[in-house]
């Protein structure tokens, strides 16, 4: 049997006096019998809350819930904002063949209204808005030497824009970008015609656009939308009179052919 | 079912009171509320062994005995204070497990038993005390938890070499083993801190 340091008498070594006087000054744990009770109350009056796997499945019911929830609206707001992005809005901000792409899988997956008898080219027209679009992040490139950039905003400015236009690639010719309120415009236009599937608003989206900006960088873009929307909500005299508009305006332009057609289809 | 009686709750006082704990046998089929009555102090003074503060220590006593309750039916082991004492070492884990992520957060502050007031003594004494229990403590929190356990429990305590064997479920030689090295730490730390002061002294 080991003799206690507390009970011990006469140490030889001070530090061993010393660690026996500091056990003195920690006292044994005392009976408290009013503890007691009151822990046994608390302990009789304490319910279960069911069993600890029932609690652990519950808990991971929620947390699995609340995650695919979360997960499910990020989602639905990450494809939300790409597919904006794909409509034509970020291609301000992708290379020409890249947003073509963009624009082609979107093609593929919302179609067309369909136009009785008269072959557009919707296509056409969007491949157009793309180029214009992309032409902004041609233009905002870092590598394109400035001079060239002023010379193509001289030219804007100086409405001598539209021949270099169509004798250049939009990537090689770098034309300046259109102000973001035409653009926005335009984009809505093609947004409400493609994908809502809703003709008249497309329609009047033009008008605005047309009425707002009637020497806009998009004018002719516009004018192929507007021909567009008219054909799907059947108004051949607004189709004609639109086709016959973009024909005095722009003789050789990207959408003539279309232009051509929609006015001798609907002519009486 | 013998059930635990006020005459050997009182008997249970007066021998604590009087002299060294000694772990008590529960006659018969075990039934929470004797294990409760009988075994109540015991664990508070485990608990308060294992280093948990003054404030939490019944908090701590009413989650073991929450996990007696549950477990007491499935018990079939014939040492049942090492059961209750490895009862108390878990929940003394988790517990400082979960003080861990609360001072984490809310920059929570330890309770220490040094805080409790000895009204007992003059105030020059109690302080005196009070700046020892602190120092005390101190040197305990530095030594391992299995040292620490042997050493409080068998110098402060007041419990026998066998029953801090039966607690750890250990051969007694192991209990002296780390009685013997948790002295020479205590001694050891002690020896330092002397020479800290004289040292400290010297200089000023």
């Amino acid at each position: 049997m080991k003799q206690r340091l507390l009970e011990m008498q006469g140490f030889r070594d001070p530090d061993e006096a010393e660690t026996a006087r500091l056990l003195r000054s920690l006292l044994p744990t005392r009976p408290n019998e009013l503890a007691e009770r009151r822990v046994y109350a608390r302990i009789c009056a304490w319910r279960s809350r069911g069993p600890r796997w029932a609690r652990v499945a519950v808990l991971v019911t929620v947390l699995l819930v609340s995650t695919s929830i979360l997960s499910a609206t990020l989602a639905r707001h990450w494809f939300a904002r790409s597919a904006e992005r794909s409509t034509g809005l970020t291609a301000l901000s992708m290379p020409a063949t890249q947003a073509k792409r963009a624009t082609a899988r979107q093609e593929q997956q919302v179609r067309p209204a369909p136009a009785d008898n008269i072959p557009t080219s919707p296509s056409a027209i969007d491949e157009g808005i793309v180029a214009s679009a992309s032409a902004a992040h041609v233009s905002s490139h870092r590598d394109r030497p400035r001079d060239l950039l002023a010379g193509k905003r001289q030219a804007v400015a100086s409405g001598d824009l539209r021949g270099s236009v169509e004798q250049e690639s939009p990537i090689e010719v770098a034309p300046a970008p259109p102000p973001p309120e035409e653009a926005a415009l335009v984009m809505a236009a093609l947004r409400s015609l493609r994908r809502e599937h809703n003709p008249v608003q497309a329609g009047a989206l033009l008008q605005t656009y047309l009425t707002r900006f009637p020497d806009g960088v998009l004018t002719e873009e516009a004018l192929a939308i507007g021909i567009e929307a008219a054909v799907a909500r059947h108004d051949a005299s607004s189709a004609t009179a639109l086709a016959k508009q973009y024909l005095e305006r722009y003789p050789a332009g990207r959408f003539g052919g279309l232009a051509r057609k929609t006015a001798s289809a609907t002519r009486p | 079912m013998q059930r635990w009686t006020s005459a050997q709750h009182e008997e249970s006082s007066a021998a604590w009171a009087a002299e060294a704990p000694r772990l008590p046998e529960i006659p018969g089929q075990l039934i929470f509320e004797n294990v409760y009555h009988a075994y109540f102090r015991h664990t508070v003074a485990w608990i308060r062994v294992l280093g948990v503060p003054e404030a939490e220590i019944e908090d701590i006593a009413q989650e073991v005995f929450l996990v007696v309750r549950r477990k007491l039916p499935h018990f079939r082991d014939g040492n049942l204070a090492g059961w209750l004492y490895r009862i108390a070492q878990l929940t003394v884990r988790n517990f400082r497990r979960r003080a861990w992520f609360k001072n984490l957060f809310s920059r929570g502050q330890n309770l220490d038993a040094t805080e409790v007031l000895d009204t007992s003594a003059s105030p020059a004494t109690a302080l005196e005390r009070k700046q020892d229990q602190r120092v005390l403590t101190q040197m305990l929190a530095r030594m391992s938890d299995k040292r620490r356990a042997t050493l409080v429990l068998f110098e402060i305590e007041g419990y026998s070499g066998q029953e801090i064997a039966t607690l750890h479920g250990v051969p007694v030689k192991t209990v002296w083993t780390r009685l013997h090295h948790a002295r020479k730490d205590l001694v050891a730390m002690v020896a330092a801190l002397r020479k800290q002061r004289e040292y400290e002294a010297g200089k000023s």
